[in-house]
C-alpha cells in the first residue's frame, strides 16, 4: 500500500512541478510612482475600480469617468506643488457629487458638500436652545424632554454616539404618557448603521422590508452582487406604539439617511422637514503613493422599492423654516410636527 | 490469558518508541504586505516570528543518546511526523510613511514524511504532505469601514526536507509548496458588516489551488550540536503567503533570520 502511494506520488510529482512553475506567479499589484502624475493615475484607478455609483450617476446627470480622466489629466504635471495637486485631485473627485468621497492630506480634506451647502439649513442652534432649555435629560447619545403640550422630544445629533437598549428603554418609559414623540435628527451626518437599526426597531411592530444591499464583485462599473433584502425586526424591548414624527434636513446623511429610509417605511411615522442629504454608499478607504487617504462609496444601499437613496429622500411633509417664525423664536419644523401629533 | 495481553503490550511499548527532536526559534526580519481590500499600496516594515518545531518518528530500539540529526545507527521508521507552530507579528508603513498596517498570524503545520537515507546515512531526504491551518489578520490603522482583513484558511502542501550531517554540524532545508485549500475572503467590495451583521454571504469560503494561492515557504537551518542532546541553530525563514480570490490580491512576504535551540527528546 505504502509502496503504491510512493509510486503514485513519484509519477504525480513531475506533473505537479511542471504545472506549478507554468501557472503560478507572484500575486502583485501595479504601483504608481510617487509623483503628481503617478498619484493622479493611482487615484483615478482606485475610483474607477471601486466606486459603486458610476452607472447610477451616468443616468442621473451624465457622469462619464473616462471623460473626467481626460479633463483632469491635462491639469497634472510633475512640476506642480503638493497643494496644486491636491486641488486638482479634489476637483476631480468633486465630479462624483458624493459626500462620502474625500481626499485627506495633512493640510486639508477635499470634499463635496454642495448637497447641503447649497440649501437652507432648516436648523438653528439658537431655536433649539429655546425648546430644550437646560432641564433636558441625556441618555447616552439621546437628549430628551417633554414639551409643554405633552409631546416627547428626542434629539439625536450623531449615529456615532452609542445608544444602549437600556437608554432607549428609559427614554420611552419617560415618555409613556405623551401624545406623540418627535425624533429630531436634523444635522445628523451619520455614523454607525447598527445604532440606526436599534433605534428604528423601537418604532417597528412587525418584520418590515426596509431596503436592499449590494456590493461590487469586481473592478467593472457594472460588476455587482445580487441585491439582498434588508429587513427591520421589531425590538423585543419597549416599543413606541403611538404616532411619531422624524425631523429631517439636508444634512441628514449616510447612516442618518438610512435611518430616515427605515422610518419612512413604518406606518405610524411621518417625516417632516427638508429633503435628506443622501449618502447611500457605505464608504471604504484606500491610499495613494504619497500617503494621502481617499474615501469613496463602495457598498450601495437601496430603499424598499429598490431605488437608490444616494441623493436623499423626500419627507412626507416638506416644511421649511420661515424668517417670521425665526424672528418669533419658533422652529417652524418642530411646530408643524407638534400640530401633526395634536389633531 | 489477560496477563498474556499485558505482557504483549508492555513488550510493544519497550520495543516501539518515538525518536525525535524539538526546536524553538525566534526570528526577526523584513515584511511586505499587500492587501487590495485595504489599499493598493504595499506596506513594508519589520516583523518577528516564533517557530516551534517538533519532529518525531517511531523506532524499534529503546532510545539511546544519538547525535542530533543523525539516525544512521538507529532503527527508526522511514515515516515521520512534523508539527510546527508559527507565530508572526509585523508592523509596516507605506512608502510615504503616513499609513500603517499591522499584520499578525498563527500557522499550524502538520506534515507526514517518508525518508530516504543516502551517502551512508549522512544525507536524509524526506518528502511528504503538509496541512497548513492559518489564522491571522491585517489591520490598516486609517481605514473606516474596511479597517481589517481576516485571514483564515486551510491548505494542503507538498513538502520536502533535506538534512545533511557533518560531524557535530547539520544543515537542514525545508521547502513547502502550495497545492489546494480553502480560505475565507470577503468579496471584492463586500463589507464585513454585510457578512457578519446581516449574514449576506457571497463566495466567502473559496476553494484555492496553487494558481490562486501560490504560497510557499522555505526554511534553512544550520545546527551546531554542542552536546549529545542540544544544538544551537541559525537559520533563515522565507514565508511567502499569497492569495488571489474574489478579484482581491493579497501577499505577506516575510524574511526572517532565526536563532534557536534544538532539544532531542
Amino acid at each position: 500500500m505504502i509502496d503504491k502511494i510512493i509510486g503514485w506520488v513519484k509519477s504525480f510529482l513531475p506533473f505537479y512541478l511542471f504545472t506549478f512553475l507554468l501557472l503560478s506567479s507572484c500575486v502583485d499589484e501595479e504601483q504608481y510612482d510617487d509623483t503628481p502624475t503617478g498619484n493622479f493615475e493611482a487615484l483615478w484607478k482606485i475610483m474607477d475600480e471601486h466606486y459603486c455609483f458610476f452607472e447610477y450617476k451616468k443616468q442621473a446627470y451624465g457622469l462619464d469617468w473616462q471623460q473626467v480622466y481626460n479633463k483632469y489629466k491635462v491639469r497634472v504635471n510633475n512640476n506642480m506643488t503638493t497643494k496644486q495637486l491636491f486641488e486638482v485631485l479634489s476637483d476631480m473627485l468633486g465630479e462624483l457629487r458624493d459626500g462620502h468621497v474625500n481626499l485627506m492630506a495633512a493640510h486639508d480634506m477635499g470634499r463635496y458638500w454642495s448637497w447641503y451647502e447649497d440649501y437652507p439649513t432648516n436648523f438653528s442652534d439658537t431655536l433649539l436652545r429655546r425648546y430644550m432649555g437646560t432641564d433636558y435629560q441625556i441618555a447616552s447619545g439621546l437628549r430628551y424632554k417633554i414639551l409643554d403640550d405633552n409631546i416627547g422630544y428626542i434629539r439625536y445629533e450623531s449615529f456615532n454616539d452609542g445608544i444602549g437598549e437600556g437608554n432607549m428603554d428609559e427614554v420611552l418609559k419617560y415618555m409613556l404618557l405623551c401624545r406623540g414623540v418627535i425624533i429630531d435628527i436634523r444635522n445628523n451626518g451619520g455614523g454607525q448603521l447598527t445604532n440606526a437599526e436599534k433605534l428604528a426597531a423601537r418604532f417597528c411592530h412587525e418584520k418590515t422590508l426596509v431596503g436592499y444591499y449590494q456590493h461590487k464583485t469586481g473592478p467593472g462599473h457594472q460588476e455587482f452582487s445580487s441585491r439582498e433584502a434588508r429587513y427591520l425586526e421589531p425590538s423585543s424591548n419597549l416599543r413606541w406604539n403611538k404616532k411619531a414624527v422624524l425631523l429631517t434636513n439636508r444634512q441628514v446623511y449616510s447612516a442618518a439617511n438610512e435611518f430616515a429610509v427605515y422610518m419612512k417605511t413604518l406606518p405610524n411615522v411621518w417625516l417632516v422637514g427638508d429633503h435628506t442629504g443622501g449618502g447611500a454608499g457605505m464608504p471604504f478607504n484606500s491610499s495613494l503613493p504619497n500617503g494621502w487617504s481617499v474615501r469613496f462609496s463602495a457598498v450601495p444601499m437601496y430603499d424598499a422599492q429598490g431605488n437608490s437613496t444616494e441623493f436623499g429622500i423626500d419627507p412626507d411633509y416638506n416644511v421649511q423654516q420661515t424668517d417670521e417664525d425665526f424672528a418669533k423664536g419658533y422652529d417652524t419644523i418642530i411646530e408643524f410636527a407638534r400640530q401633526l401629533l395634536i389633531p | 490469558m489477560v496477563k498474556g495481553y499485558w505482557f504483549m503490550v508492555i513488550g510493544l511499548l519497550m520495543s516501539v518508541s518515538t525518536l525525535g527532536q524539538k526546536s524553538y526559534q525566534l526570528g526577526v526580519g523584513s515584511t511586505q504586505i499587500l492587501d487590495t481590500y485595504l489599499s493598493q499600496e504595499k506596506f513594508k516594515g519589520t516583523g518577528f516570528t516564533f517557530l516551534a518545531t517538533s519532529e518525531y518518528s517511531k523506532t524499534s530500539n529503546l532510545r539511546s543518546a544519538l547525535p542530533l540529526g543523525s539516525s544512521k545507527n538507529s532503527q527508526t521508521s522511514n515515516w515521520s511526523w512534523l508539527w510546527q507552530h508559527q507565530l508572526n507579528l509585523s508592523k509596516c508603513d507605506d512608502r510615504a510613511e503616513k499609513g500603517t498596517e499591522l499584520e499578525g498570524g498563527y500557522n499550524l503545520y502538520v506534515g507526514r514524511y517518508h525518508a530516504w537515507r543516502l551517502m551512508d546515512g549522512n544525507l536524509k531526504l524526506q518528502a511528504g504532505a503538509m496541512a497548513d491551518l492559518g489564522l491571522g489578520f491585517i489591520y490598516n490603522t486609517r481605514n473606516g469601514n474596511n479597517p481589517a482583513q481576516a485571514r483564515v484558511g486551510l491548505q494542503l502542501r507538498p513538502s520536502g526536507i533535506a538534512t545533511y550531517q557533518i560531524k557535530q554540524f547539520s544543515l537542514r532545508y525545508e521547502l513547502d509548496l502550495p497545492l489546494c485549500g480553502l480560505v475565507f475572503s470577503p468579496n471584492y467590495g463586500q463589507s464585513y458588516y454585510e457578512i457578519f451583521s446581516l449574514g449576506n454571504y457571497d463566495h466567502n469560503i473559496v476553494p484555492t489551488t496553487f494558481v490562486s494561492q501560490p504560497s510557499f515557504r522555505q526554511l534553512i537551518t544550520a545546527a551546531w550540536h554542542f552536546s549529545p542532546s542540544t544544538a544551537l541553530t541559525l537559520g533563515y525563514l522565507g514565508d511567502y503567503q499569497q492569495l488571489q480570490v474574489n478579484n482581491l490580491k493579497q501577499h505577506v512576504y516575510a524574511h526572517r533570520f532565526l536563532i534557536g535551540i534544538v532539544v532531542e527528546r
